[in-house]
């Protein structure tokens, strides 16, 4: 819906012989309208989904009013500017006016909000870089963001590993100065960096049926959890759920880093339950977890449902509880959940909830839900969630930002969105990664795996990486008593 | 500056040279130009060239994918071939003579140029080497055409870095020649005065460094990588002895060329020619020994089905199979699918010669994933599945380059599955090359256009073939998977046929009896033949009329062609010879004989 009406030539308008204003919002890519941002991020650059010869941005905030021109349908706003625009703007408001020039006319569109949080977000963002494609893979890597920047470094690829898949990175904290991360196929490994120390680790050990996965650090940075997991992949004949990742069996173990040995506890390897994607209380007492009961695979996949369970833990001395508790069942959700990650301060627990299964990736229904720890409330985080897949996301170090990936663009390419959390654990309209060239995401073909907020770059060169993981033998990683 | 086409042996030589490459890319060679343009996407954006121009070698990898988009026309990569090979010859030619000032020994000339020739035959080898080759020799002939010595240094120090940055590993051979070049201007009385010593070794201290200062500064790359780049070799973690040959070619016969005792007659006026001649009868020699060594006429073969597939030109797979009766599976895939597109899978597919695994390729994760693998899923119906096989190849390249046929595949799955965003995202870089814009621009504009996409001639047809009922892939199951996809269409009759004959091939005749009444709804002219020949085979095998069979009996040549059969099989010395001469082309001879 909107009307307009001729106006004679204005005096910043003069080109045009008509200015139309419309009373609805622009349709831009990314879309940034009624978004809240850090001050901290770089130039949210965007495109208008229609022609045009001239754009006219003007943002008005704080300070004086900002107008910018630009030639095309692209705003691609100089670094400086915007920098400059963020700095007198935290903690309040930008009102945006997108006017379109096409041929002889002007299109005023109503203005848009964006409000700029005060909280800043950490400095960066390290995420994998694969294409979703089935089984197999010939370039990937794990790369490292600037976000107050368009810089991207490469912390790790297949170039440098060729043959090498590389997964899970994962930071203590958001500080790479304890950082983990997954090798596999050649030169496979655990890369570990801990206390200055980068080494390889062989993580199976003992009775386990594979190599350690999906890491989450204790918060002494003592002790490491992984999931042990067999997964296989479906492929669908029709319609565009094309394929299915299957657990067809997982256990969890602890990994003490100064013992340098696997724990576990019949609560988190019983024999005919699946038990994945750990993650530590922010006081380190308690390691959630997601449950399942064994069904047959994969022939009854889709009846698989995982249930968010939780067990004490003791860091003085690595003892594993032996009574499991259900904090939210699968029974009471009809649901299945998957990628607990707990806030910061310890309150809230996000978590992904889908259909059935614990790979939500593939699972368009899956959504974001928040559940708080003090009052066991659930809830869907709405206004993060689309009706495609939502999934992997991961807390700032001050828990007042989430990023996540997202395949709503598409339902095919992940791509890493941030939301702003308040205090009370109430989610913002989250925004698109911005990117220099706001047609990015266009003809990009790669997926955003796994994004996780850091505070600092990863200090270890891509060089020593590749070094140390082609370093044999790993450090072989003993099998500790179960406590 | 002499010709280098002056005498009249050399100019000879220098057509036939040009003569067999046109003809060996041109006719013998043809499929594998052509694949190497389906492996590529060249885009005209100046992002692409940007990000191209950001590594090291990325000049001589643009060029080379600029000059292979163009391999899709008929003859151009054999044209462009020999143009290039052509120059190579050529500037080894003025770059030999400037350094030794003598006519260049044709083998010396030819060598290199024959080398690439040899190198082009392997697919692992990039076409972006040839060009890379030839801007360093350019630059090298550049660097001997400067008289002053200073002005030799000031290029020498400048175009190291920029040779190397343009071509990748062929900056070695600018920086040998031109090292090599001032040796032999020192050593000997020449034109040109020599740099000061010194000089030389900081020219190999440069070519050492530069690639390290990079690897350290600019590039992130394996060491291998950052000398020679990724425009040579589609594996990174090579670089063949074969490229390290071609590299050191030029300096070395500069160098022959100067101190090899025959050298100093190579003037006179009888020895030219008498080494020309050898020369001539060396390089041929060389050439045809080495493409008897390395040339793989067996995955042009191949090729050639693919790409007679990919353009689906059915008939002319059925003729090359009739004359050549392929045997490797690959192959054997593309004739069936020829035979089903034509309607004659079941009346013909036991005269083409058959085994089990004939009629679908095997899906692993070994290699690149075939082109061809995906091509029986997607004419059949089964669109997901040839997504998935076109997605594998695409992830499976040796060089990580994007193959345009993977991509327009992709595209093409998702406009017919109604995933109009994710088929724009694979369209859009193809809607940036020269050959697939149009293509790719009217998909775009058809893409949410649901009623234009209804009465499409290619997109409705796809549509109405595509499975509508949810099953997985499984290789070892392909008769479920033809059976639901008959479910969603009963009137695809290309899935019935691959259904009947992968039960005649696997010999399951209880499965073949029990889909045989499918044939009333499908508007059959009586039988085809090898279901005539199954149904008399079942018959002769039981003492009673089966209900099934009741509707489908054999007519009476078959039933007369399989009592002489049965009289020849059964007789004492079984005569295989004969039987496989008389009746090779029946479901019999599959049956008995075919393992």
């Amino acid at each position: 819906m909107f009307f307009f009406f001729l106006l004679p030539f204005s005096a910043c308008n003069e080109e045009y012989r008509s200015v139309i204003t419309i009373n609805n919002y622009p349709s831009i890519f990314p879309d940034y309208k009624e978004v809240t941002i850090p001050y901290n991020i770089a130039p949210l650059n965007f495109r208008v989904k229609e022609e045009a010869e001239r754009l006219i941005v003007k943002i008005k905030g704080k300070g004086p009013e900002h107008e910018f021109r630009f030639r095309g349908n692209k705003a691609r706003f100089h670094q400086k500017d915007w920098e400059g625009i963020m700095k007198t703007s935290a903690g309040n408001d930008l009102e945006i006016t997108v006017s379109v020039g096409h041929q002889d006319s002007l299109k005023v569109y109503k203005s848009f909000t964006i409000h700029v949080s005060e909280d800043k977000i950490d400095d960066y963002m390290v995420y994998r870089l694969i294409m979703p494609g089935f089984q197999n893979w010939n370039q990937m890597g794990i790369y490292l963001r600037e976000l107050s920047s368009f810089s991207e470094e490469t912390v790790i690829n297949s170039r440098l590993l060729p043959g090498t898949c590389m997964n899970c990175h994962t930071f203590l904290h958001n500080d790479p100065q304890n950082m983990v991360l997954h090798l596999r196929e050649s030169y496979g490994g655990t890369i570990l960096y801990h206390n200055n120390v980068l080494e390889k680790l062989n993580t199976k050990a003992g009775k386990m049926f594979a190599n350690a996965a999906f890491p989450a650090w204790h918060p002494s940075a003592k002790y490491i959890a992984f999931s042990v997991n067999r997964v296989n992949q479906v492929f669908h004949a029709s319609g565009s759920f094309r394929a299915a990742a299957i657990d067809m069996k997982s256990d969890i173990f602890i990994y003490d880093i100064e013992r340098n040995e696997m724990l576990t506890s019949p609560a988190l390897s019983a024999g005919d339950n699946f038990e994945t994607f750990p993650c530590f209380s922010a006081d380190g007492t308690k390691l959630f977890y997601c449950s399942a009961d064994s069904v047959q695979m994969p022939q009854k996949f889709q009846q698989a449902r995982y249930s968010l369970c939780s067990v004490s833990f003791d860091p003085e001395t690595g003892t594993i509880g032996s009574s499991p508790d259900t904090v939210l069942s699968a029974a009471v959700t009809g649901k299945s959940m998957s990628l607990p990650r707990v806030s910061p301060n310890g309150r809230f627990l996000m978590f992904v909830m889908a259909d059935h299964g614990c790979f939500p990736s593939y699972n368009p229904e899956a959504d974001l839900w928040m559940l708080d720890l003090e009052n066991g409330n659930y809830e869907p985080l709405t206004i993060l969630n689309s009706d495609n897949v939502e999934s992997w996301h991961s807390w700032s170090s001050d828990g007042h930002w989430v990023v996540f990936s997202s395949r709503r663009e598409n339902g095919l390419h992940s791509n890493p969105f941030i939301a702003y959390i308040d205090s009370n654990g109430k989610p913002h309209k989250p925004f698109l990664l911005p990117q220099e060239d706001p047609s990015f995401y266009d003809s990009f073909l790669f997926s955003y795996n796994i994004p996780e907020l850091i505070k600092a770059p990863v200090k270890v060169r891509p060089y020593t990486i590749v070094k140390t993981a082609r370093s044999s033998p790993a450090v072989q990683v003993s099998s500790g008593s179960g406590h | 500056m002499r010709s280098i086409a002056v005498s009249g042996g050399w100019k000879i030589f220098y057509a036939a040279f040009s003569a067999a490459t046109f003809i060996f890319f041109g006719v013998s060679y043809e499929n594998h130009l052509i694949r190497m343009e389906q492996l590529q996407l060249f885009q005209t954006t100046a992002i692409y060239l940007a990000d191209k121009l950001s590594v090291q070698g990325g000049f001589a990898d643009y060029t080379g994918e600029f000059l292979v988009q163009f391999f899709g026309l008929p003859f151009a990569g054999a044209v462009v071939t020999g143009i290039m090979l052509s120059l190579v010859i050529i500037l080894t030619g003025q770059i030999i003579r400037l350094v030794t000032a003598r006519e260049p020994l044709m083998l010396f000339s030819f060598l290199p140029a024959a080398g690439w020739f040899l190198l082009l035959q392997n697919e692992f080898y990039s076409f972006s080497g040839v060009p890379g080759f030839l801007i360093s020799l350019f630059a090298s002939r550049f660097y001997l055409t400067l008289k002053q010595p200073s002005k030799r240094i000031f290029a020498g120090i400048l175009l190291i870095p920029i040779v190397y940055w343009l071509t990748g590993a062929a900056y070695m051979t600018f920086v040998l020649v031109i090292v090599i070049s001032e040796i032999i201007f020192r050593t000997k009385a020449r034109e040109l005065k020599p740099v000061p010593l010194a000089v030389l070794p900081a020219y190999l201290v440069i070519g050492i460094m530069v690639p390290l200062a990079a690897r350290f500064l600019i590039i992130e790359d394996t060491l291998l990588q950052a000398y020679i780049s990724g425009s040579y070799f589609r594996l990174s973690i090579f670089f063949p002895f074969p490229l390290v040959l071609i590299v050191i070619s030029v300096p070395c016969f500069i160098l022959l060329q100067e101190f090899l005792p025959f050298a100093p007659f190579a003037q006179s006026s009888l020895r030219p020619l008498r080494l020309n001649i050898i020369s001539s009868c060396a390089i041929m020699l060389f050439l045809i020994v080495g493409i008897l060594a390395w040339g793989d006429f067996r995955a042009e073969d191949q090729m050639e089905y693919d790409n007679l597939v990919y353009r689906e030109k059915w008939n002319r797979i059925i003729e090359k199979a009739e004359r050549e009766q392929p045997t490797d599976r690959l192959s054997m895939v593309a004739v069936n699918l020829a035979l089903a597109k034509t309607g004659q899978l079941s009346a013909r597919m036991f005269s083409l010669g058959q085994s089990e695994d004939f009629l679908f390729s095997e899906y692993e994760r070994r290699g690149m994933t075939p082109f061809l693998a995906g091509e029986p899923f997607y004419h059949l119906g089964f669109i997901n599945f040839a997504q998935m096989v076109a997605f594998e190849t695409l992830e499976s390249t040796p060089d990580a380059k994007f193959p345009s046929r993977s991509l327009i595949r992709i595209a093409s799955t998702y406009l017919i599955n109604g995933q109009y965003d994710i088929a724009r995202k694979y369209l859009e870089p193809l809607s940036h090359t020269v050959f697939y814009r149009k293509w790719a621009r009217e998909c775009i504009r058809l893409s949410y256009r649901e009623d234009e996409i209804r009465t499409h001639p290619v997109w409705a047809y796809m549509r109405s073939l595509s499975a509508k009922h949810d099953f997985f892939y499984n290789a070892g199951q392909m008769d479920v998977a033809l059976r639901y996809l008959l479910l969603s269409n009963p009137r695809n009759k290309m899935a019935y046929e691959y259904l009947m004959a992968f039960y005649l091939l696997d010999r399951d005749l209880d499965s073949f009896l029990k889909y045989l009444p499918l044939t009333r709804q499908l508007n059959y002219d009586g039988m085809p033949k090898s279901w005539q020949e199954a149904a008399a085979y079942i018959a002769t095998r039981l003492p009673d009329d089966l209900p099934q069979l009741e509707g489908f009996r054999p007519d009476q040549e078959t039933i007369n062609r399989i009592k002489a059969y049965a009289d020849l099989f059964s007789g004492e010395p079984r005569d295989t010879t004969r039987i496989r001469q008389e009746y090779g082309d029946t479901y019999w001879y599959y049956l008995h004989f075919v393992k």
